[in-house]
């Protein structure tokens, strides 16, 4: 029977912006079911999506390029790989990178030789070169050399590669950039929103992942077999499993979440509502919980797996283990027959868990319920366009009000402090990409900051508004002080959609930007978050996922903490 | 030849915009315009370039037309601006207009007012009429359709213009075009406004970025 959410209860369930969009709880998020890999494979798998590599031509050291097809009911895509051999001194995952291992880029449909040859000119350029309206994504990626020649050696000497170190690395190549929607003449977002296959939020981005780690896969295999010869095996499925494709993160994506609040919006608000609904619910059912104490058990396992440099990291994943054995024990004795049980854990996870844990229960607890929340997934995209336009009837006096009642946390800083705006966000000319600076040690600072000093600037607009007529509309105001015109947008994009603004002075000598890039990572479904500086991080995607040809077969759904063995 | 996405169009619309000093909010509204035009079929590249080196580096909040009455625009020594102009009426979703019309004397590029009205006539579902020279606009909630001057909606010079209520239909007739050829050297005027919003990377920012502080060798 499906469950049915009460919808008064859960508006009272929800946690409030003030909660949820703070920093340190953004950079403690997790994948969910919700998260675009989780439910790109969920539809894949639904609608019987057939794969195909209809273009393998690549030499004996792997060099070359594929094709790897994946067809729904509607069209196929394709993504196209392009295999190169690179100097190893010019393997960096700096944005200043002109070569890599290997080069990618989505194609809307099959493509012919013709495109094969115009892409070959574009697509290992990058940024330096230009694609078509029939291509959708673009992305690059390096091997991890240790892993990879180890695999080769092991697989050309008829071996399986160690797990151990499969583990610890986790993927053969790691992207360094998958750029989508109208970037480099990329066709644009809006030729995918009449689609549903990748309506919702990055699963072109995502399906082009996913493909990825199946060419890695074969890549590795090719190579070995050309080294080997007869003597060569290919990987074990259950160890094949445990691949990812790795991905490292900057500040490239950091500004993302502060310049697409609608969505933000939407993606925050999907996961509160799930988990308010999950918490609304009044008596539990066995088969929930039996999943539920299934994916905990899962999550506990993978954690103590979960490898990272970073101290501040390290020191997270400690606590997370002692809370993960708290709970564990706390829910050995749960009492799964009281009244509204979910909501009990939940507030018990509140009061004794550290954030990391509080927001990987947050996860657990969605889990089992799929016939609850996954409906969200569709109220995930956003029509920003829609929001565009500002309102200059509004009153001087509202928007005073909503300042004051929003955004207490930016009236509450005193943005002449050093500490508070000691950081500047702008765009290097390097690779005109964001980059974060020091206000009183770099010069130029103040010229041309991009606009993510939000706080900075509701505080300000909220000064320039004293001495103004409560009744007076903004429109007038904003004719004289057209330099307001940004933050008074957001402020009417805010007051619609709450959880797209970050809660914290994004220019403080305190800020750390991993914690933006791991929340909107977590939606992505990436595990493995291993910060390497407070501003990039490594993570791993679609590792335990089924690859193409065994998707089919795979009944589990919740693949991301879980590597249960192929065939059982 | 560069083929652009409309959406990759307006980025780089909006940061030379910014880069040609407009505040970050009406360099959006720049590019919004920009886009929306081409998206219509309206080549509009090359005059919001002239658009752009006409007002670079000027104070904005100069650039707006001041109202001597309620549909009077005062003259003034600058020419007025039409994103400013159209923004203003935009956001006072049609509070300003009526049958009389509201007159400017001394306008830049007026087309790239259209995107504006068309937002307005949404809000009112009206139609606007728009006079600058010889050429005559219907706007309405789904576009627009020149009444007069087929050939010269594209209007790179200054001109006075009258903007009114109208009780009669506009009937568009643009093409969707999503796609924008840019020639090398529009392309390369634009990047000159863009690259001045750039700042070079500290060693310190090279050090702690993505791939810094590292071997790349896992």
């Amino acid at each position: 029977m499906k469950i049915q959410p009460n919808n008064t209860q859960i508006e009272t369930l929800m946690r409030p912006p003030e909660q949820v969009m703070r920093l340190n709880r953004m950079g403690s998020l997790h994948q969910s079911r919700l998260s675009f890999m989780r439910s790109l494979l969920r539809l894949m798998k639904r609608e019987n999506w057939v794969f195909s590599r209809p273009v393998w031509r690549m030499n004996d050291f792997g060099m070359g390029v594929a094709v790897y097809q994946a067809t729904g009911p509607a069209r196929s895509y394709s993504l196209i790989c392009f295999s190169h051999e690179i100097d190893p001194a010019k393997r960096t995952d700096r944005s200043i990178a002109t070569e890599w291992d290997a080069t990618f880029t989505m194609f809307d449909g099959i493509p012919t030789d013709d495109d094969l040859e115009r892409l070959k000119l574009n697509v290992p350029k990058q940024e330096a070169g230009r694609v078509s309206e029939s291509e959708l994504s673009i992305s690059r990626a390096n091997k991890s050399v240790r892993l990879f020649e180890h695999v080769v050696e092991r697989l050309a000497a008829g071996q399986q590669p160690d797990v151990k170190q499969i583990e610890d690395i986790g993927y053969l190549m790691r992207t360094t950039a998958v750029y989508g929607s109208g970037k480099f003449g990329a066709a644009s977002r809006d030729k995918l929103k009449s689609r549903p296959e990748v309506s919702r939020p990055f699963h072109m981005e995502m399906m082009s992942v996913y493909l990825t780690r199946a060419f890695t896969a074969d890549l590795v295999e090719h190579i070995a077999a050309k080294r080997g010869g007869e003597t060569a095996t290919t990987i074990d499925a259950n160890i094949r499993r445990r691949l990812g494709v790795g991905n490292s993160t900057g500040l490239g994506m950091a500004p993302f979440l502060v310049n697409h609040p609608t969505l933000t919006h939407n993606w925050i608000n999907a996961r509160e509502t799930a988990l308010a609904r999950v918490r609304s619910i009044t008596a539990a059912e066995q088969s929930t919980i039996t999943s539920f104490l299934e994916g905990i058990s899962d999550a506990t396992e993978s954690i103590g797996n979960w490898k990272t440099t970073d101290d501040v990291q390290t020191a997270r994943i400690g606590e997370l283990i002692q809370d993960m054995g708290k709970l564990n024990e706390y829910i050995g004795a749960f009492d799964f027959s009281q009244s509204s049980p979910w909501d009990a854990l939940y507030r018990w996870g509140e009061d004794n868990l550290e954030l990391e844990a509080q927001e990987l229960l947050v996860s657990s607890l969605i889990e089992p319920f799929g016939d609850l929340v996954d409906d969200l997934l569709d109220t995930m995209s956003a029509d920003e366009e829609a929001e565009f336009r500002i309102d200059g009837t509004m009153s001087v006096g509202d928007f005073r009000k909503m300042i004051e009642t929003r955004y207490g946390w930016a009236l509450a800083t005193d943005f002449q402090t050093r500490d508070n705006c000691a950081r500047f966000w702008y765009v290097s000319s390097n690779k005109a990409e964001p980059r974060l600076g020091e206000r009183f040690e770099e010069e130029d600072s103040e010229q041309f900051e991009e606009p993510l000093d939000v706080g900075r600037d509701v505080s300000n607009f909220y000064e320039a508004l004293a001495g103004k007529s409560s009744a007076d509309n903004i429109a007038e105001f904003l004719m004289e002080n057209p330099h307001y015109r940004k933050i008074v947008r957001r402020l009417q994009v805010i007051s619609r959609f709450p959880y797209g603004e970050i809660c914290d002075n994004l220019i403080s000598s305190a800020v750390r930007p991993i914690d933006m890039l791991r929340c909107k990572l977590s939606f992505f479904g990436a595990v493995d978050f291993d910060p390497r500086s407070d501003r990039w991080v490594r993570i791993t995607m679609f590792k335990n996922a089924p690859f193409p040809h065994e998707l089919d077969g795979d009944s589990r759904d919740n693949w991301a903490y879980s590597s249960v063995k192929v065939g059982q | 030849m560069n083929n652009y996405s409309n959406k990759e169009l307006r980025a780089l619309a909006v940061r030379s915009a910014r880069g040609a000093y407009m505040p970050w909010g009406l360099a959006e509204e720049a590019g919004a315009s920009l886009a929306w035009l081409e998206r219509h079929g309206v080549s509009t590249v090359s005059s919001y370039i002239a658009l752009l080196q006409e007002f670079d580096g000027k104070d904005p909040a100069t650039l707006g037309p001041s109202f001597s009455n309620t549909q009077e625009v005062a003259d003034r020594s600058l020419p007025i601006c039409p994103i400013l102009t159209g923004a203003y009426l935009s956001d006072k979703r049609g509070g300003k207009l009526a049958q009389e019309p509201l007159v400017f004397p001394a306008m830049m590029m007026p087309h790239l007012l259209l995107p504006f009205l068309v937002w307005v006539a949404q809000d009112l579902s009206r139609t606007i009429c728009v006079k600058w020279s010889e050429t005559t606009v219907l706007v309405g909630p789904e576009g627009f359709e020149i009444i007069e001057g087929q050939a010269g909606l594209v209007c790179d010079s200054k001109q006075s213009v009258e903007i009114a209520l109208n009780d009669g239909n506009a009937t568009p007739n643009h093409q969707y075009c999503p796609r924008t050829q840019v020639s090398d050297a529009h392309r390369n005027q634009l990047e000159g406004f863009v690259v001045r919003t750039y700042l070079p990377e500290s060693e310190h920012s090279q050090k702690s970025g993505a791939g810094g502080g590292s071997v790349d060798d896992d």
